[in-house]
């Protein structure tokens, strides 16, 4: 076997398993997001995404979606601990924000009297920290009558 | 050689410590705690921006209708026989969509024996699919016995979309879980045009507003990775979005009122369709949903 297919088998063999634990991060966020967020959203049902990811402080995550009048909506927010408290807030479609999490909360109830796309952003906390840590985010919604 | 090892062992490093993070950690959700089991130092240093999509399901489409007083007809859901006509995974995927939709529409009008024949379709296409162990006879067995109860119905079909959606992707099936979303949309969209004949204001406006469920769900199956088939069945959803061109906005600023803990979104643009606009979207997603159900 030469040099040259030897290193392409081991590079094959390599990419495989980075694939692998990639895909193992992000069952391992589902994870998260099952036990230590979805609580969060109480009696609401949960639509049918998981919005999860790992994330560094300084990072973004957005959400656009449509919220339909006549129901009930719960949105919550779940990071990590390790990245601190994040900071979301709402948008409507003209670009104004209607909402902050200035007082700390993890979610938000509300209802639309016409649909009406908004959008979530949050933001993860810049660090000074020489070390970097990651964590999961997640964004749930939850809907009842 | 060493010199790949070398590399090798880095890069299994950085891996096992990548895969530590986001982990089962269940620490306190406050702020400012010591690192705990699950986070993981990055060797990321770039930041990025992480964009969600999602799009409203077919519950929450089912309950707008049923608050503008339609009411329930067995006669426009797909015939539950049907269901082992469909061979391939596409056909399956997009069938599970439109029967997962009926399931919605039957939860939310209570109609709890015919919710009961529709998850057993469900569970049947599901496990043709390979995830059929999330219907499995544990849940149908809670649903057998909360017949009775809507909300633990709607938990229950609710947590079983959520999952099989989650397992297709994870399986790599990202493009079957496109079509099944995309599916599901057009068959609430059909149930929800069926009453248009005797349509009032309200559900005309439900149906107007459909517009940005629509645009919700392409920007979703279109995020996802692409197959001939979801290419396929995207592109026959264009009879639909030139109907919808049609509806016409009416901008409009936001109110903003706070009761009781929560906030109510007053105001906000204003989508409307003439009698002519809707016939024409009744008739486009007929058309599309006949095609999605051969």
């Amino acid at each position: 076997m030469s040099v040259k297919t030897t290193t392409m088998k081991h590079t094959t063999l390599l990419l495989a398993f980075v694939s692998m634990l990639a895909a193992s991060a992000s069952a391992q966020c589902r994870t998260f997001t099952k036990k230590n967020c979805l609580p969060l959203l109480e009696d609401y049902i949960q639509n049918d995404n998981y919005n999860s990811a790992v994330l560094i402080p300084g990072d973004e995550a957005e959400l656009d979606l449509t919220f339909l009048a006549g129901t009930n909506y719960r949105v919550a927010v779940c990071a990590h601990p390790v990245l601190g408290e994040v900071a979301f807030d709402v948008v409507d479609d003209q670009d104004i924000r209607i909402w902050s999490n200035s007082d700390g909360s993890d979610h938000l109830d509300f209802s639309v009297e016409n649909a009406q796309r908004l959008r979530f952003r949050v933001q993860v906390p810049e660090t000074d920290a020489a070390i970097l840590h990651e964590g999961c985010v997640s964004i749930l919604i939850g809907s009842k009558d | 050689m060493k010199k790949f090892r070398n590399s090798l062992f880095l890069s299994l490093a950085a891996a096992t410590l990548v895969l530590a993070g986001c982990g089962e950690s269940a620490g306190p959700k406050t702020s400012g705690s010591s690192l705990s089991e699950g986070a993981s130092v990055t060797q990321r240093t770039k930041r990025l921006k992480k964009i969600f999509r999602a799009a409203p399901t077919p519950m929450e489409t089912a309950r707008i209708v049923q608050k503008t007083g339609a009411t329930f007809s067995q006669d426009h859901l797909h015939s539950a026989m049907s269901a082992s006509n469909y061979v391939t995974a596409d056909r399956q995927a997009i069938n599970l969509g439109i029967y997962g939709a009926d399931l919605s529409y039957a939860t939310i009008f209570e109609e709890n024996a015919v919710s009961l024949t529709y998850l057993e379709v469900v569970k049947s296409l599901a496990r043709d699919l390979g995830v059929g162990d999330v219907i499995d006879d544990n849940l149908l067995a809670r649903a057998e016995s909360n017949r009775a109860r809507q909300d633990s119905l709607i938990s229950i079909v609710s947590e079983a979309f959520l999952t099989m959606n989650e397992k297709l992707k994870s399986n790599g099936q990202e493009d079957l879980s496109g079509m099944l979303v995309a599916a599901g949309w057009v068959e609430s969209l059909y149930l929800a045009t069926r009453h248009q004949d005797k349509a009032n204001g309200d559900l005309r406006s439900r149906i107007a507003e459909q517009k940005l469920v629509m645009e919700d769900v392409l920007d979703l199956v279109t995020s996802y990775q692409q197959s001939p088939e979801l290419e396929a069945m995207v592109a026959g959803l264009q009879p639909i979005v030139d109907a919808f061109d049609a509806v016409q906005k009416e901008e409009a600023n936001n109110t903003i009122s706070k009761s009781q803990g929560a906030i109510l979104i007053g105001g906000g643009s204003r989508y409307t369709a003439s009698e002519e606009v809707l016939a024409q979207i009744s008739s486009a997603v007929a058309d599309v949903r006949n095609q999605l159900v051969k």
